[in-house]
């Protein structure tokens, strides 16, 4: 705080809290000049408020849109019914043999048949369709179904059978 | 700041903290459900990034995606490296989407497929639409699925189109398009559940 009390700081004090008549022109130019620029709306201090609500409204329904929308759709249940197959190969593996095909997604640990001597077999529960398949003998072996049709494979360069399932 | 000033900075803060909220969360639901758990599980994060791709287009273009998924865990088994897989692929979808454009969107998924995989083995997309001209309105998979068994065995594409031609015209029923496949194929063994047709007289 300034010393007061101090008759030079006080003088100027004195002068410096006097009023400054500024005259009547300044204050004309002033209003004149406020009255030429953008009147501010009268909710700005609002408006960053307003707008991050409405994203949030806007997040939130994209959200649940997004979720509906990769929701796990319902299947419908097939009304055929399902056919009893076995797949079997004769072969002399000597220690495992896989079935992989459309069935099982390809998996070679999905399906392994059981071996009765040099036979081995696998039942599969499958609804009416076109599958495509193949024998995986001892995990290195691609073998066609020497029981059905079979095609060279273009796209991969195995042997892949055909087992169509009637209605 | 006073009490006023300082609840005027924190107001905005809820909404835009629910805005980021919901964006992370969209992000997570879309990583957590457009990736097939079959492929990232067994395919490269590239590769099963680039199928999935393949299969959202599939999927955006009306078509089954389930086949192109298929034909990549497919490719993964036999052991085929990323390119050749995404070849095939991306092979696929061309085939039915060939398909789906002769046929029409209306014969259903199972004969778009059977469509596909007869365009991979040699036919035409005139075949096609001939085959479901000579059907008319009776079933189209049955005949269509023939078709690519027997191209499939190897049978020459001129003789087993000549062949479905022929029954097709005779207004010929699924059956005897079975037939025409049996005579051409292995005979397989009797369904376990199934009881072997009477013996005609």
């Amino acid at each position: 705080m300034p010393d007061e009390t101090d008759p030079i700081i006080a003088s100027i004090v004195t002068t410096l809290r006097a009023p400054v008549d500024l005259g009547p022109e300044l204050e004309r130019r002033v209003l004149a000049r406020l009255a030429t620029q953008p009147r501010p709306a009268l909710r700005t201090r609002r408006r960053p408020q307003l707008l991050a609500w409405a994203a949030a409204l806007a997040g939130l329904a994209l959200f649940g849109a997004e979720l509906a929308r990769h929701r796990a759709p319902q299947l419908p249940v097939s009304p055929d019914p399902i056919r009893t197959v076995e797949l079997t190969l004769s072969t002399n593996a000597s220690s495992r043999v896989a079935v992989v095909g459309d069935f099982n997604n390809w998996d070679p640990h999905a399906t392994t048949l059981t071996r009765r001597g040099e036979r081995w077999s696998t039942t599969l529960r499958l609804r009416p369709g076109r599958y495509r398949y193949t024998f995986l003998v001892d995990g290195v072996r691609w073998v066609a179904d020497p029981g059905r049709s079979s095609s060279a494979d273009p796209d991969f360069d195995r042997p892949t059978s055909i087992l169509t399932v009637s209605r | 700041m006073t009490h006023h000033a300082v609840a005027r900075c924190r107001r905005p803060r809820m909404p835009l903290v629910l805005a980021l909220l919901s964006a992370v969360l969209i992000c997570v639901v879309r990583q957590a459900s457009a990736q097939d758990p079959r492929l990232t599980a067994r395919l490269t994060e590239g590769l099963a990034l680039r199928i999935t791709r393949l299969a959202d287009s599939a999927r955006a273009a009306g078509l089954p995606p389930e086949p192109l998924i298929q034909k990549a865990l497919e490719g993964e088994s036999k052991g085929a490296d990323a390119a050749r897989i995404e070849a095939a692929v991306a092979a696929l979808l061309g085939n039915l989407t060939r398909a789906r454009d002769a046929l029409g969107a209306q014969v259903g998924d199972e004969v778009i497929v059977a469509g596909a995989q007869a365009l991979r083995l040699g036919a035409t997309v005139t075949q096609l639409r001939d085959l479901q001209a000579l059907q008319g309105d009776r079933p189209l998979v049955v005949p269509l699925g023939v078709f690519t068994d027997l191209l499939a065995a190897g049978v020459p594409i001129v003789r087993a189109w000549q062949s479905v031609q022929d029954v097709a015209r005779h207004g010929g029923e699924d059956q005897q398009f079975e037939r025409l496949r049996e005579r051409v194929s292995p005979q397989p063994p009797e369904p376990a559940d199934r009881h072997p047709p009477p013996v005609q007289p």
